[in-house]
Order: C-alpha cells, then sequence, then structure tokens
C-alpha cells in the first residue's frame, strides 16, 4: 500500500542503517539500458488470419514506433530509454490489411524493472530488515515480490535518489536449526511495473467509473472505490472496476477521477 | 355565274339586266350588277330569298347600277332579284330577271405561310363560303394544285406542288366556287427558295445537356430556330431516349405540343423520368424528319449531347449503432468500411412509397451467400418518410464483404409521386476489425 510504505519507510531507516552492505560489483558504475516491455492482448480475429499493430509514442496518442507482432497475442518492445513514460496501443489486421477502425485503449508504462545491485543484511528467522535494490525503470507503484519463500517483502519505497528500499522479513526457523538465512540477491527479487490507462482513454470512456454498473456515475460508485482503496490485484479485496487506471492498485488516483467523474456527468 | 335580263316595270319604263359580279368582297355576301332604267327613278329595291318564287325584301339602294347585297349565310344558295323606284317611292310592277348562286367564298388566311421551292405541302385555307367541289387556283402556273379539299363551309385543305423555279415572293390564292363566285387573298403566302435561308436547328434543350439532378417530372421541350411545320410534329420524330441504365425510348403521353410561336416542342412523358438515369432527346432530321413552314429540314437527326440527368432517388445510405442510426449516422461510401454491429438507414430524396418498402426491395447480403436476416419487421419506412431502417438481426462478421441493395426499376421502390429508380442500387462495404482489448503487460 503507497500510503503505508510512506509511513513504514521513515520510522525502520534506523534499523538498516547498522545491516551489513552486499554491493554488486555492476551498481558502482551503473550503464544505461536499452529498456523494454512486453505486451500482450486479447484476440481480435481469426487466430492465424489476424495480425496485430503495437504502436508506441512518448506522448498520449502520439505514436511514432510501429511494432509488427505478426499473429501472436503478444509482443516485445525494445529500446525504451530508461526512466521514460511511453504509451502503448494495438491495432488488428485482417488478411487484407484493413485494420482496426480506432486503437486498443492507451496504456502508458515504463519498460520492464532492471534490477542492477541489491544491498542487503543477513536476516535471522523471524527478523526483518530493510534492502536496497538498485537499477533503472522503478516506478513509483512498482510491485517486489520475494521469489525466496522464506522472505516476504512487507513495504517498498522509491527514494528520491532512484533507489529502492524494501523491507523484508524472514520467516520463522521452519528446520529449527537457527542458521541465518543467506542474504538475498539480485536472483532473490522480482519487479513488476504497473501499466495505466492513459488520460485519453478516460475523456472517451467516462462510464469506465460506472463501478457498480448503475449506468451513472454517482456516490454509490465513489463509496466503491473509496471502500477498495489499498487493494492490489490479486488481494481479496481488490475490484478490478474500481481500478480505473488499471494499475493492478485501487489508490487514491483511482478515487480521485471517479469523484471527478460523478461531479462531471 | 348567273345572268339573266330583267323585265322592268312600265312606271319606271326602261328594261334592266341583273347579273351577278364575281368580284371578291366580305364572305356572306353577293355582288350584283344591272342595267338601269331610265325615266324617273330614284333607286332600286333589292329581294332575296332561298326560292325563285318566295323573294323578299333584303336591302333598298340609290339610283346605282350595281352593290353588294350583305348578311347572307355562308354557302347558302339564294335567288336575287330588283325592282326599280320613282321619286314618289313607287315600285315597278314586275322584278328584274332572277340570279341565283352562292355567296361568294371569303379567305381569312392560309397556312404555312411560307413555301420552299421545290416542296410538296399541304396548305390550309381559312375563311367562310367554301362550298362543295371549290377549287383553288394560284396566279403562278408554277405553283399548281395537287388536290382540293372542302373540309367544312370554313375550312379548305389544297395539296399543292411548288416548282423548283416558282419565282420567289408574295403568292395570292384564289378560291372558286362551283357557280363561279370566288374569291382572293392576296400575298396569302410567301414563295422562298428553299436552303438559301437559316437551316432549321434545335436552338436550345430544357433539361439543358450534361445538366443533373433533373425531376422526374421537369417538362422537356425544344427551341427551334424557325416555325415549324406542325404536320411534321409526329410522335416517332421526337423522342427520349435513355442514354444509360439500359436502352429503349420513354414513352410519351401524345404528341409533341407546339406552342404559339411555332417554334418550342414540349414533349410530355407518359409517366415519369426515372430516377438516377441518363436521357437524351432525339429529332429526326433530314428527308422525312422535322421541318420547318419553309419544308427546310434538320441537316442530321440532333441528339442531345450530353444527356440530362434526372435525380437519383437514394440520397445516402448510412449507418451507426442501431438506435442513433437514423439521426447520427455516417455517410457510407461504396467500398467503405463500418463496424461489425452497424445498422443502416437508406434515405431518399422525397417521400416514399410504404408499399414498395420491403423484404424484396431492401435487403443486406454477405457476398457470395444469402440474406441477412434483419430485425422482425424490417425494413420500416420511418416516421419522416423518406428513411428505410434495416437493422441485421445478429452482428455482422468481422473483416467480411457486405452489400446493401435496393431493387429499382417497375417493381422497386418508389416514391410517393411514383417515381421510380432506372436500375438496382448496391453498395458494397467491408465490416471493420475489432478493436483491440485487454491490453495489459505480459507478467
Amino acid at each position: 500500500m503507497r500510503h503505508a510504505t510512506r509511513f513504514l519507510g521513515p520510522r525502520l531507516a534506523p534499523l538498516a542503517a547498522g545491516l551489513a552492505v552486499v554491493l554488486a560489483a555492476a551498481a558502482l558504475a551503473p550503464a544505461p539500458h536499452a529498456g523494454e516491455l512486453t505486451l500482450a492482448w486479447k484476440a481480435a480475429g481469426p487466430e492465424g488470419s489476424t495480425r496485430y499493430r503495437v504502436f508506441v509514442g512518448e506522448s498520449p496518442g502520439v505514436y511514432d514506433r510501429v511494432v509488427e507482432a505478426a499473429s501472436a497475442l503478444s509482443a516485445t518492445v525494445t529500446d525504451l530509454e530508461d526512466g521514460k513514460l511511453y504509451y502503448f496501443a494495438v491495432k488488428a489486421l485482417d488478411g487484407a490489411g484493413h485494420a482496426s477502425p480506432d486503437f486498443s485503449p492507451e496504456l502508458a508504462c515504463m519498460a520492464r524493472p532492471q534490477l542492477d545491485a541489491v544491498e542487503a543484511p543477513a536476516l535471522a528467522p523471524g527478523g526483518s530488515g530493510w534492502v536496497t535494490l538498485r537499477g533503472a525503470n522503478f516506478d513509483r507503484d512498482v510491485r517486489v515480490l520475494s521469489l525466496d519463500p522464506r522472505l516476504a517483502v512487507r513495504a517498498t519505497t522509491l527514494e528520491a535518489d532512484g533507489r529502492l528500499t524494501v523491507l523484508v522479513e524472514a520467516s520463522v526457523d521452519a528446520d529449527g536449526s537457527g542458521d541465518p538465512i543467506p542474504a538475498p540477491g539480485r536472483e532473490t527479487f522480482s519487479l513488476v511495473n504497473p501499466c495505466r490507462r492513459a488520460a485519453s482513454f478516460f475523456a472517451a470512456h467516462p462510464q469506465i467509473a460506472d463501478v457498480d454498473g448503475s449506468g451513472v456515475v454517482d456516490e454509490a460508485d465513489v463509496s466503491a472505490v473509496s471502500a477498495a482503496v489499498g487493494a492490489r490485484r490479486g488481494e481479496s479485496g481488490y475490484r478490478p472496476a474500481a481500478d480505473l487506471d488499471g494499475d493492478g492498485l485501487v489508490d487514491g488516483s483511482d478515487l480521485e477521477r471517479t469523484i471527478l467523474l460523478s461531479r462531471s456527468r | 355565274m348567273g345572268v339573266a335580263v330583267a323585265r322592268i316595270a312600265a312606271t319606271v319604263g326602261a328594261a334592266a339586266a341583273l347579273l351577278l359580279s364575281g368580284s371578291p368582297a366580305l364572305g356572306g355576301s353577293m355582288d350584283l350588277e344591272w342595267t338601269p332604267v331610265g325615266g324617273d327613278v330614284s333607286g332600286y329595291r333589292i329581294y332575296a330569298g332561298s326560292r325563285p318564287d318566295a323573294l323578299s325584301f333584303a336591302a333598298d339602294v340609290p339610283n346605282v347600277a350595281s352593290s353588294t347585297l350583305g348578311n347572307l349565310t355562308a354557302c347558302a344558295y339564294y335567288y336575287i332579284a330588283v325592282k326599280a323606284r320613282d321619286a314618289r317611292g313607287a315600285l315597278s310592277d314586275q322584278y328584274s330577271n332572277v340570279v341565283e348562286g352562292y355567296p361568294h367564298p371569303d379567305i381569312a388566311s392560309a397556312a404555312p405561310v411560307v413555301l420552299g421551292r421545290g416542296v410538296d405541302a399541304t396548305l390550309v385555307v381559312t375563311g367562310a363560303g367554301f362550298v362543295s367541289g371549290a377549287v383553288a387556283s394560284f396566279p403562278s402556273p408554277k405553283v399548281s394544285v395537287l388536290a382540293s379539299r372542302v373540309d367544312a363551309c370554313g375550312r379548305m385543305s389544297i395539296d399543292v406542288r411548288i416548282a423548283k423555279n416558282a419565282p420567289e415572293g408574295p403568292l395570292g390564292i384564289t378560291i372558286t366556287n362551283p357557280d363561279g363566285g370566288f374569291g382572293t387573298l392576296a400575298a396569302a403566302m410567301r414563295v422562298v427558295t428553299e436552303g438559301t435561308g437559316d437551316p432549321l436547328d434545335v436552338l436550345a434543350v430544357s433539361p439543358a445537356p450534361g445538366v443533373a439532378g433533373v425531376d422526374a417530372f421537369a417538362p422537356v421541350r425544344l427551341h427551334f430556330s424557325a416555325p415549324l411545320d406542325p404536320a411534321s410534329l409526329t410522335a416517332s420524330r421526337f423522342r427520349i431516349v435513355k442514354s444509360s441504365g439500359g436502352r429503349g425510348n420513354i414513352k410519351l403521353a401524345g404528341a409533341p405540343l407546339l406552342d404559339a410561336t411555332g417554334r418550342w416542342v414540349t414533349l410530355t412523358p407518359a409517366s415519369p423520368l426515372p430516377a438516377g438515369a441518363a436521357f437524351a432527346v432525339v429529332v429526326k432530321g433530314g428527308h422525312g424528319g422535322v421541318h420547318d413552314l419553309s419544308g427546310n429540314p434538320i441537316d442530321v437527326d440532333y441528339v442531345q449531347d450530353p444527356a440530362f440527368t434526372t435525380r437519383d432517388l437514394i440520397q445516402s445510405i448510412r449507418y451507426g449503432p442501431p438506435e442513433q442510426v437514423a439521426a447520427t449516422g455516417l455517410t457510407l461510401p461504396d467500398g467503405g468500411s463500418v463496424p461489425a454491429d452497424a445498422a443502416f438507414v437508406v434515405r431518399f430524396t422525397e417521400p416514399m412509397h410504404p408499399a414498395t418498402i420491403g423484404a424484396k426491395t431492401f435487403r443486406i447480403r454477405v457476398s457470395g451467400k444469402g440474406k441477412v436476416k434483419l430485425l422482425e419487421g424490417q425494413p420500416v419506412l420511418l416516421e419522416d418518410g423518406v428513411s428505410v431502417l434495416m437493422v441485421p438481426l445478429e452482428p455482422l462478421d468481422a473483416s467480411a464483404t457486405y452489400s446493401v441493395q435496393i431493387k429499382g426499376g417497375p417493381k422497386g421502390a418508389a416514391s410517393l409521386r411514383g417515381v421510380a429508380m432506372a436500375a438496382s442500387h448496391e453498395t458494397t462495404f467491408t465490416t471493420q476489425m475489432p478493436i483491440v482489448g485487454g491490453l495489459g503487460v505480459a507478467e
């Protein structure tokens, strides 16, 4: 949760200061990356005869690159500049070259997060500590997952200098040995950036905020989104309809947009 | 000409000879001459009747030797005699001799007024006093009478031949009744040299060549360079032909109509011209074609080029969401692309006849396949009277070719005024690819 992360970060920061630090060699002189991102979509026509074309731009609705995806339902866009927000949309084409009359709803995304170095202490079973992640393309709402079943990510903070500080909690001593858990490394974490629906999408689809399906965007929808604030995709309180920008997290921006749309009807 | 010698009463002395003169005068009249009697004569009294033994007073004239007796019934046979009158008003005891005959012919007009040299023509002479058996004659021997027919007391038809070397200039005509009475109209016509004047030409046609959007009921008129010979205005010499959408002539309601100037001809189709087709006016020229009063024809057939085009009955075909297509539908061009869930409205240029709106006249077809099923009760003519709505029962297949078809011709869609389309209409379109959904990041 974004607000919770900001609260926990300063309070636990002194703990992190005393931890041993492991620096990856690459982190000493981070090189610029040629970022990439893999997009996927639903089929829009018969398999095999339907082709797809991905449009890429640096401004909403303005596309200066085209990536041909052939008949696949996904495509990887490469050569994305680190830290820059890109806008993506897709069109389908039939065998005669007739394209969809309009673009798919536009997504605004950064390139896939690139993890270069991890600075982490050794954790005792049941203990916790702050881990610093260095790299590129960390969205403010980047989702950090632990691939080590003994470690759980409890909070994430994007610092002003671009690094991520992650509160990691070790599970209790499952095997009873009392041995410390090895310090986590790059292979320990998986990072996922959210993609958001672009602002132009909301202008064209104001009914997106009709969370309860009543036909109008009203106070009931504001209440529904408010109740879901803080829920991530996959969690029990998560409501896809309330996640207006589609970033996988129902947050204040979704609530604010719902309020605006309810007032403009 | 009846001539008789009168016996005049002893009281006035001398005998008088009464006769009918044949000099032309007004119709319904007879010209009389007699030999004056000597003695104390102050004038004469004229008697007339339908029988020689039943004469009655007709007119008193002074002491003259001739007079014209008017107010007679044209083509009636009269007996006439005179008596002398002395200064005291006493009349001679006896009539002069009795003369008899018809009022002489009176010619009011002859048409055509211009005759070309070297042509045969039929003259129509109007007036009064043309008795059966009357004949026509001309002062020029180069104008010969082929036949004369008395159509009525006031009308004769005369077939004439104008020799190629007939003198140019005014030409008079004389009609002579069987009794010798005659009437003449000087300079009734004019002989001209054929081909030396302006040739007959079509100066203008309405609708003008190349004009589009002509109403199906627009009059078709032609303006000629010279007055036409009415006898040459036959339906076979004037045609309205289809230049597109099939061949053939448009049936005319009757013979071409010539206006008072003789230069404007109006053609009236028997039914409104089919909509959305090209038509041309054709006038037969050359020998046997339309000619003017001088016999001058058009050199060759006149064919209006470019043709004029009647207004299309279909204004547009629109597509859009079913509930919005009538009001805000977009125009569907031939070969256009539409969403697969679109509905269609065919908009016409004038109110349509509901009886011509149905499944047999309006349909959506899949290319190479059958008809697309529409919602029940459709196609339907909307309240505005000019829009026909077609909503497919199911969304169309994406990225496929369809066509909207409207049947034309006599069994096709028609307007309330009875205007039909010259040919069936078809607009082809393809359905669009759907908009891609579900775009996200592959995790």
